[in-house]
């Protein structure tokens, strides 16, 4: 096997046979029984102690039935069927190839392992040397030689004691403690010096040797870039590989990156990074976060590329907190020096399945698809809430409400990297602050990618931004859903009270309110629609259950921000009195909502006599079985978080056909059609963004919708700012035309895998040993 | 807050690693059929093996991509589960073969019950199937899976060159496989369905529809009970599922009981 060297291609020899050998043995109930085992263990997450009891078991099983037949040293036979699972899937060579980094504490930096015992690697390691470059410790010539798979002997790694990774020149180390003392086995009193806290990465050239022993794959990689290049014609695009982005990218000799040269393999991979919690999403107890790195290869038609043999899982990032914005590098670095190799140089691959004298392999990562949150931490943007909100132009976060997209300054790729670059230079963290400042980017470590574009490879993931977030903030921001409160009961307090009141009345109150001593002074000298009213003057939204108490204690705690005007009392005034009149000659029949009387305040437009009738319709609503149900008690708390499937359920089904039955048929000026109307445009515009398909009619269909959306959310809700994942909205119309339709490339099949992660089964207990399976 | 040992140390992370791309590898060698043949009938076992996936697998399709507007999957007809059509559905298919170039490829098919000529005898004979992948995701029939079974279909042939065919919505009665013989003496296993339509609002009712208001959304109010014609369609002409809810007409002026239908999946014009 012959490693990575920098000044040679990377060659993967020795070790690509590996996963042409066959299974040891050929007796098949030796087969049978230990391919049970690794099922049960693999798929089926039954413990280790289980699968040793079953071992057992079952080879008394196999004797049983085997006694007093004729059957040949049968007991040879069970004696070979190993109990041990980690032993079976050696023997199956289904471990991933990884290697273990030694993770700081403190500051996530990472350091290979050194085997000083004869230079070898252990079976776990077959890149490292490529994987190590760019990290600390790392000496070009500390060259590692090839290793046969035989004589591969397992010493101890040995790591740095002390991290010493600094973030400037100038800076300070690290310092803090990498290992413990570990005792290497319960049989022996030596004491091992183990991580701290280890990160075990897949490398990804293995991972595409591995595949490429696949039949099934490197026909499926070659037949897709032949079907894909034929299906350019058209303006349809069904795929990313038929988008334009994917089209025009350019090899470094200028020509089309997807092409046939020779037997070359071209690969194409989408990046995803997420964090997740690997005790379940829990609503209580301690937060927990540990991160994922996916990567999908492109190359394989839709249907299969999500599928999760066939994904990629460069590493899980240790917990329990996540890595910081700059941290995050460490984690890919990696990666990038991988991806890095496999476009330069690419991948000599001594055998593959359709190719036994080898194949060379070369391969791009294109788009980054995430959450907002995770994008921008890799992408080395600032976050949705910094002032440089929008990965897709530089609209200030000030400005967020303008709706004029030719006026917003777009992000150009060069200055991306200039900027990037700056920052990395940058001498100490005060200068790296203001430069971060000003323009909102920092560097990252996929900018060491010189073919990424960090302002045209950040797709919109429409799972989150659509489902998760646009349907979750309309539903809980704009109608406010909450089955708690009854609309009815709070306009009929609101009017009582304002039909009861005069504007001096509120002006006596006010004046109270300024010189009260306490909360409970003003509850003893306010009565409850007094207070009410000024809660809601005040702009401190709606009441809904609050007690006086309550109510006075956020009054006094706010009266320095109030400035009411008697024009505003008296505008308020008639505002409830108009509403009030407006609700008693309401159309007969038509349920009744509690559509905020004062569009200033935020409304429980979702209250519990709408949801009723939400509950109600979802009970006898009947839904194809691949789709996720929206839980039955929605809108209360009982029912938990929705996931982004149970959102588009309820939003793009349920609730359009209860609201459209209830509001539908009033007349077009009453404020509820209006907020109908412009919901259903937020529907249509999931609809078209989630597509299949695209055409250009059908882009302009989408971004006709979404701006109609957002402009009548204005309208109808002035005090509401736009929020960024509502103003990213408005940039997918231009993904989808460089990249095709969003479902080629979002979220949901990564978010699947994170699922099935945790599905593995741990003990919360620290080894003493080696790691499981290795 | 201090966290256990385990949780910081990393070793919970290279678990899920090593477990996940373990358990993916040797399900890719035993597809790939590196392993020794006693295993390898395990392969299905194992395809579906992995907890909460679903145990469907997209059936291989005859175009270029499952989504396309003319895909369908390509099933193996089994002689032996073969049953006699009854004589209107069989009619109805014969039609529908006829009619459609695209299915007849130019052959003229005649009926087992027509008198003899020269034209070849479309096959009476077809496999009842419970449900079908179709597109990504399963249809059944009616008694099988209601939910499964609404569907928005195309009530015209397909054809690229239209920008907007017409689409209804129909709730599948029952799933067949169909083997006829080709011009070039090939034979061809094709999945069609038994369709009933739901009928669209007459125009006494179609303005109390409150959903017309919003042609955008494509939901409609149809009536409830689907009318009693039974339409032979192939698979590819079935575009989506559709999810449907009684609609609870308060005031009672619609002539009949109706429901909701809101087409899922691709964005169509609004069905007739």
């Amino acid at each position: 096997m012959r490693l990575a060297v920098a000044t040679e291609k990377v060659f993967i020899n020795s070790y690509v046979d590996a996963f042409f050998q066959d299974v040891p043995g050929n007796n098949p109930i030796v087969h049978t029984s230990i391919f049970l085992l690794a099922v049960l263990n693999l798929f089926y997450h039954v413990t280790l102690p289980a699968c040793r009891a079953t071992a057992i078991i079952l080879k008394r099983l196999i004797l049983q039935i085997a006694r007093g037949r004729a059957y040949e040293d049968i007991e040879s036979v069970v004696r070979s069927i190993p109990a041990d699972v980690s032993t079976i899937i050696k023997a199956f060579n289904v471990s991933p190839d990884c290697i273990n980094y030694a993770c700081c504490p403190q500051c996530f930096a990472l350091y290979p392992p050194e085997f000083t015992s004869n230079n070898a690697l252990p079976n776990c390691t077959t890149q490292g040397q490529s994987l190590c470059q760019g990290l600390p410790f790392y000496e070009a010539g500390d060259v590692v030689g090839p290793t046969p798979r035989s004589s591969r002997v397992s010493p101890s790694p040995e790591y740095p004691r002390h991290c010493t990774y600094r973030e400037f020149p100038g800076a300070g180390d690290c310092g803090a403690t990498l290992v413990r003392a570990s005792k290497s086995s319960s049989a022996s009193a030596h004491t091992t010096v183990r991580p701290i806290k280890t990160y075990c990465y897949q490398s990804l050239h293995s991972w595409i040797a591995r595949m490429l022993s696949r039949p099934d794959f490197e026909s499926m990689i070659d037949k897709s870039l032949m079907v894909n290049q034929s299906a350019t014609r058209t303006h349809i695009v069904d795929d990313i590989l038929q988008s334009s982005e994917v089209r025009t990218f350019q090899d470094s000799d200028q020509k089309p990156f997807l092409r046939q040269e020779g037997s070359e393999a071209r690969l194409l991979f989408s990046l995803f990074i997420d964090w997740f919690n690997p005790r379940g999403n829990r609503r209580a107890g301690s937060s927990i976060s540990s991160g994922v790195i996916f990567m999908a290869c492109l190359n394989l038609p839709p249907e299969l590329r999500y599928r999760k043999e066939n994904l990629y899982l460069a590493g899980v990032l240790p917990g329990p907190k996540g890595p910081s914005v700059l941290q995050v590098n460490h984690f890919l670095r990696p990666l990038v020096g991988e991806l890095s190799d496999l476009w330069k140089e690419g991948l000599e691959v001594s055998k593959t399945a359709s190719h036994p004298s080898g194949r060379r392999v070369r391969g791009a990562l294109i788009p980054l698809v995430s959450d907002l949150g995770a994008v921008r931490k890799t992408a080395g943007q600032a976050s949705h809430s910094a002032t440089y909100f929008c990965s897709f132009c530089q609209l200030k976060k000030p400005h967020i409400n303008n709706l004029d997209v030719q006026a917003w300054p777009r992000r150009d790729c060069t200055t991306f990297r200039r900027h990037a670059e700056a920052w990395r230079d940058a001498p100490d963290d005060k200068a790296r602050t203001r430069l971060f400042k000003s323009q909102g980017i920092r560097h990252s470590v996929l900018l060491d990618l010189q073919y990424w574009k960090p302002t045209r490879f950040v797709v919109l993931d429409t799972m989150h931004n659509m489902y998760l977030g646009l349907f979750q903030r309309h539903c809980r921001n704009v109608f406010g859903m909450n089955i708690d409160v009854d609309g009815d009961k709070e306009a009929a307090l609101a009017n009582e009270s304002v039909r009861s009141f005069t504007s001096q009345d509120i002006e006596k109150a006010i004046h109270q309110l300024r010189h009260a001593l306490s909360p409970e002074s003003l509850r003893d000298k306010l009565n409850l629609p007094l207070i009410r009213i000024l809660y809601e003057l005040g702009g401190l939204g709606a009441p809904g259950k609050r007690t006086k108490l309550e109510m006075a204690k956020e009054l006094v705690a706010q009266v320095g921000r109030f400035v009411i005007s008697p024009d505003r009392t008296s505008s308020y005034l008639d505002h409830q009195r108009d509403y009030a009149v407006q609700k008693a000659s309401s159309i007969e029949a038509v349920p009744r909502t509690s559509v905020a009387p004062s569009r200033t305040r935020k409304a429980t437009i979702l209250d519990k006599h709408v949801l009723e009738e939400v509950r109600a319709d979802i009970a006898i609503t009947m839904l194809p079985t691949y789709l996720g149900r929206a839980p039955v008690n929605v809108g209360s708390a009982g029912a938990g978080t929705l996931s982004a499937d149970q959102w588009r359920t309820f939003c793009a089904i349920h609730l359009v056909v209860t609201l459209t039955r209830i509001w539908g048929n009033l007349p077009r000026q009453d404020q509820r059609y209006e907020m109908l109307d412009n919901y259903l445009n937020l529907v249509v515009s999931v609809r078209y963004g989630c597509i299949r398909r695209i055409t250009p009619n059908r882009i302009v269909i989408y971004q006709r919708h979404i701006m109609r959306y957002v402009e009548g959310l204005r309208k109808l809700f002035p005090d509401q700012d736009l929020v960024p994942n509502q103003h990213l909205a408005l940039h997918l119309g231009e993904v989808m035309e460089r990249f095709g339709p969003t479902t080629a490339y979002w979220a949901f099949p990564f978010e699947r895998g994170i699922r099935l992660l945790r599905q593995a089964k741990i003990n919360y207990r620290n080894s003493t040993f080696k790691a499981h399976h290795q | 807050m201090i966290y256990p040992l385990i949780l910081s140390s990393g070793e919970t992370e290279t678990t899920f690693l090593q477990s996940f791309c373990s358990a993916n590898n040797l399900k890719t060698i035993l597809v790939a059929k590196r392993v020794p043949e006693v295993l390898q009938e395990f392969v299905d076992l194992i395809d579906c093996a992995f907890v909460g996936e679903t145990t469907d697998e997209d059936p291989p399709t005859a175009h270029v991509t499952p989504y396309d507007v003319n895909s369908e999957p390509v099933a193996m007809f089994e002689e032996k589960k073969a049953t006699q059509l009854p004589v209107d559905i069989y009619q109805n298919l014969l039609e529908r073969i006829i009619s459609d170039p695209t299915l007849s490829q130019g052959y003229r098919y005649r009926s087992v019950h027509a008198p003899t000529d020269r034209n070849v005898v479309l096959s009476p004979m077809a496999q009842v199937l419970r449900s079908v992948k179709h597109r990504g995701t399963r249809y059944t029939g009616f008694s099988f899976c209601r939910g499964d079974s609404h569907v928005l279909f195309r009530s015209t042939p397909p054809d690229e060159t239209i920008e907007e065919p017409r689409f209804a919505i129909g709730q599948i009665q029952s799933i067949f496989l169909h083997k006829r013989l080709l011009p070039d003496g090939q034979y061809r296993s094709q999945v069609f369905v038994i369709l009933r339509r739901f009928a669209p609002l007459s125009q006494d009712d179609a303005h109390l529809d409150p959903y017309q208001r919003h042609r955008a959304m494509r939901v409609s109010l149809v009536y409830a009970i689907p009318l009693h014609e039974n339409l032979v369609k192939p698979i590819r002409d079935i575009v989506s599922h559709v999810a449907t809810c009684p609609y609870r007409d308060d005031r009672q002026q619609l002539r009949e009981k109706c429901i909701v239908a809101v087409p899922l999946d691709e964005v169509r014009p609004r069905p007739e």
